[in-house]
């Protein structure tokens, strides 16, 4: 059973194949849950809180300190390209946020029984097993210049998280400048053992611009996909691979 | 004779990057041409630019699928977002949202060549549109409040 609902600001796309309404409401309410603590819009959010100063550091939750862990740790491994401070001085984990809450709603969807099914958070995917039809899980690249897709990848229980400025714009700024990152990057794809590793290192390697794609090719976890403005593509030389249909393992009876 | 060879060399020289450049941009534009393309279903509906905005900006409260929509695909308003426009279609079947998808894509395009990096073992494409169906598409996402005023603006089209 699949169902979409808007969380977080970006569609949440839950399919559990064999799911019932019930299950997917568990998952929904764990988006929920996760807004309701990490959302820089809410005024109430935990995070907003700690932006007013209205709570120390002793007083942070669980969750809050493991994220604050993870983005430290993020931060190290991308060479400080992934920042946890926006220009405007506001703290904003949203980059780890993310691909965090989407792994442990495949982990809940997991404890609940289920091996085949794809949990999604605005372009950020982590699937397992096989779809409805006994075929593997397909994912389409966006065109960043418009309309459709222009590449389909075959994750096969990797996590896939795609960055990009053809939406904001200059969204991403480059933390070591704290100015835009100036390149002719549009967007870049990155798959990674899952859907958490595909995330942290989605919106550090599109900061690095043109250096993004080496960053990917040389770390041996990460493979990507990278489109620049004049409609050229680059890829890791693993990356292909994942573009080929698997051979499906359960066979139509 | 000195000055007359400077005079043909730099001729020369000119003469070819102008005609580089030239080819350049003309296979450029043949590339962007080709993914440039917005192309809509037939049963798709246009919402007026004055139509109302959500209340909130986190999207939370934007849309909840307890509520019954009336199938078909809605295309939100045009937002301006700063730095071009962001205008969203959201997808209803079954009377639920199935699908939000991006109609128009902001566009600042002054085109350059791209310098990829020099790793012989990455491999270089244009990109080309697919017409495989897939499961789902990976893409960046947008919580700007230019995304969710055109997508409440959309699924107040569908509950109507």
């Amino acid at each position: 059973m699949r169902d979409t609902r808007i969380i977080m600001g970006v569609p949440v796309v839950v399919d559990v194949v064999g799911g019932a309404a019930g299950d997917l409401e568990r998952v929904f309410d764990h988006f929920h849950a996760v807004d309701e603590r990490f959302s820089t819009y809410k005024e109430g959010s935990e995070i907003s809180r700690i932006n007013r100063s209205e709570i120390g550091p002793e007083e942070w939750s669980d969750d809050m300190r493991e994220v604050f862990a993870l983005c430290e740790q993020a931060a190290q491994d991308t060479l400080g390209y992934f920042s946890t401070r926006t220009p405007e001085g506001i703290l904003d984990p949203s980059g780890v946020v993310k691909g965090w809450s989407i792994k442990n709603a495949a982990q809940l969807v997991e404890s609940m029984g289920f091996e085949h099914f794809w949990v999604e958070a605005g372009g950020d995917i982590q699937t397992r097993g096989l779809s409805e039809l006994g075929t593997p899980w397909s994912v389409g690249i966006r065109n960043p210049f418009g309309a459709g897709i222009v590449k389909v990848v075959y994750p096969e229980g990797r996590g896939i998280a795609t960055s990009g400025n053809y939406i904001r714009g200059d969204h991403i700024f480059d933390p070591h400048t704290m100015q835009p990152a100036i390149s002719d990057l549009v967007s870049i794809t990155v798959l990674g053992s899952d859907v958490y590793e595909a995330d942290r290192f989605a919106t550090a390697v599109f900061a690095m611009g043109d250096r993004g794609i080496v960053f990917l090719e040389q770390h041996p976890d990460l493979e990507g996909y990278a489109i620049y403005r004049n409609g050229q593509s680059v890829m890791t030389s693993g990356f292909d691979a994942l573009t080929m249909p698997p051979a499906t393992t359960l066979c139509a009876t | 004779m000195k000055i007359m060879k400077k005079i043909l060399l730099s001729s020369v020289l000119i003469v070819s990057f102008i005609g580089y450049a030239l080819f350049a941009s003309r296979n450029q534009d043949a590339a962007t041409s080709s993914v440039a393309q917005t192309v809509l279903p037939a049963n798709t509906q246009t919402v007026p630019t004055s139509s109302q905005t959500a209340s909130t900006n986190d999207g939370s409260s934007l849309a909840s699928n307890n509520q019954k929509y009336k199938d078909g695909s809605y295309i939100g308003p045009a937002v301006f977002n700063g730095h071009g426009t962001v205008q969203v279609k959201a997808v209803i079947t079954g009377g639920k949202i199935t699908n939000v998808v991006f109609v128009q894509v902001p566009n600042d395009s002054t085109s350059a060549q791209v310098n990829a990096p020099a790793m012989p073992q990455l491999k270089s494409e244009a990109i080309a549109a697919q017409s495989a169906k897939v499961s789902g598409v990976s893409g960046a996402s947008d919580t700007s409040a230019a995304f969710i005023e055109s997508l409440g603006a959309a699924l107040a089209q569908a509950s109507a």
